[in-house]
């Protein structure tokens, strides 16, 4: 009987334990938070730095693979991915990527869900600068802010600014280089374009960029110019040009003009001028000279 | 010194018959290797591979280092080695500084072992042939040889155990200490604390003069004279250690 009674109580017990466990897990979840902890919640990034043992950039870099996926919450409302980014560079600051990454995707986070905050594009043009200031050599967060500028800011000056820092930038692949340096050559585009550099030239302190916006507007003109000529060319011997030298062998300009930037100028189909990005610069210094109107 | 010689080739010839030394490696190699997967997470961003790679490539020359440099000494008076060789016309500085040069030797094989590994990594993910991460590599290799070097130098006056939390315990605060003297001047600590975390700073060697692994993950350049005062801090600390290592030992009782 009392052996029977011991096994019952010891049954019980089991029992009492496994649903304490379960209460437990239970009680847990329903105070656990609901979304990751945003990581300054867990120390500040200058202890980060001071216990790292110098291994900056590969813990970013770790930090960095956890966060980027946290954009995702950024659509429910859930802005913890920014300040962890903040976190990110404050532990790395060279790390270029985060700044890139965020400059490109956060403004197809519609602004509505950053309630009480600026909106999207302006935050992640606010990350863009933040990586310009200490990222020198990543061509993608001039390139993508520009981006943001013109299509979400509308804002053709920024744009191309930002757009010839991007030219600017050591390692920029061809095709980003040669879009960047193209940016409103389109001849439809042309004299807002020309129109923006004039006002960035006159309006800007720095005589480095007086000089080169006073080359972008010679280089369009240059196009203009150039297109002019293929057109001429053109009503004479019934196609256009292939490359600028057939304008001078057949006497239509006296010589190609100097592309400020030091590039090769070539014929696109239908007669339009355009740079040969694929050879390097030629010049170290833009070089600014008058146009002679074609024949 | 040629007795050096003898003992350093020696030493060299012990420790790489340690089966533990081919499991490190195998396992720093893997772990090189597994770079290439990380590489997918982080959306093959070369200056994360690179950090990751660079990382494993001191963190298994580190255990290595902490491994040789503090059971090697005890290991010779285990197996009565050191009565053996000092028995012989060696004198116990050339012992010493044998030991040194071979396990510097044996570090310098798995640091070549670690670059080829590391540079197969880079250039695999289409980063060419990193001159920077060698560079970087090669300063993480004099940071071992003074980690040896503290190493050996604990070795003689101390317990194989001991010298392992000896050694840990100075490589961690070398590397926090400029961190220290840095956030100190940050906050406007003054007077008699600032004093104790300058003087820190100064006896401690200062391991973050080795750590130019970000300069080559950004692909930063770095001035020569940077590289060349960490080699001649390290040649002169060591020297130091070295030093005090020969008159601790010249004056123990074995």
């Amino acid at each position: 009987m009392v052996s029977r009674f011991g096994s019952g109580m010891k049954a019980l017990i089991v029992i009492l334990f496994i649903a304490a466990i379960a209460a437990t897990q239970y009680d847990y979840d329903l105070v656990k938070p609901s979304g990751p902890p945003s990581l300054a919640s867990y120390t500040s990034p200058e202890f980060v730095r001071l216990v790292d043992m110098g291994f900056h950039s590969t813990v970013a870099s770790a930090l960095w693979a956890g966060t980027m996926p946290e954009i995702l919450d950024l659509f429910v409302g859930k802005t913890e991915y920014v300040s962890d980014v903040a976190y990110v560079s404050s532990v790395d600051p060279k790390l270029g990527y985060p700044y890139a990454f965020s400059v490109i995707a956060i403004p197809a986070i519609p602004a509505g869900r950053f309630a009480g905050q600026d909106a999207s594009d302006t935050i992640a043009l606010a990350i863009g600068r933040k990586g310009l200031e200490n990222v020198q050599n990543d061509w993608r967060i001039p390139y993508y802010m520009a981006i943001d500028y013109y299509l979400d800011a509308k804002d053709e000056r920024s744009a191309l600014t930002y757009f010839d820092v991007a030219a600017r930038t050591p390692g920029i692949p061809d095709y980003a280089e040669r879009f960047a340096l193209n940016f409103g050559v389109g001849a439809n585009q042309r004299a807002t374009t020309e129109e923006l550099w004039l006002t960035i030239a006159s309006s800007t302190n720095d005589e480095a960029t007086r000089e080169r916006a006073q080359a972008y507007v010679t280089r369009l003109q240059i196009f203009d110019y150039l297109e002019a000529a293929a057109r001429i060319y053109k009503q004479a011997r019934g196609t256009y040009p292939t490359s600028t030298d057939e304008l001078v062998a057949a006497r239509v300009i006296p010589e190609v003009p100097p592309d400020p930037f030091g590039y090769t100028f070539v014929f696109r189909s239908g007669g339009h001028a355009d740079i040969d990005v694929t050879k390097p610069s030629t010049l170290a210094q833009p070089l600014l000279q008058s146009i002679v109107a074609p024949k | 010194m040629r007795n050096i010689w003898v003992v350093a080739k020696n030493t060299f010839k012990l420790e790489v018959r340690e089966k533990i030394l081919y499991a490190i490696i195998v396992f720093a190699v893997l772990y090189m290797l597994s770079s290439l997967f990380l590489a997918d997470l982080v959306l093959k961003e070369l200056p994360m591979v690179k950090s990751f790679a660079l990382a494993g490539t001191y963190f298994f020359n580190a255990i290595l280092a902490l491994f040789l440099g503090t059971t090697s000494f005890f290991k010779d008076v285990d197996r009565k080695v050191v009565y053996f060789v000092l028995s012989k016309p060696v004198t116990r500085a050339q012992f010493l500084l044998g030991k040194f040069l071979g396990l510097c030797l044996v570090l310098l094989a798995t640091t070549a072992i670690f670059m080829v590994a590391y540079l197969g990594v880079i250039g695999y993910e289409g980063g060419g042939f990193d001159v920077m991460g060698i560079v970087a590599i090669a300063l993480q290799y004099v940071e071992m040889v003074l980690f040896i070097a503290f190493a050996t130098f604990v070795s003689t006056f101390s317990t194989s155990l001991l010298s392992i939390v000896y050694t840990s315990a100075v490589f961690f605060a070398g590397h926090i200490v400029s961190a220290l003297v840095a956030d100190a001047q940050a906050i406007h600590i003054t007077g008699l604390k600032y004093r104790l975390v300058q003087a820190l700073y100064y006896i401690f060697p200062n391991l973050e003069k080795f750590d130019i692994r970000d300069f080559a993950v950004h692909a930063i350049a770095l001035p020569a004279s940077t590289f060349v005062l960490a080699v001649a801090y390290a040649a002169v600390y060591a020297t130091l250690l070295l030093v005090a290592g020969i008159w601790i030992f010249n004056h123990k009782e074995i």
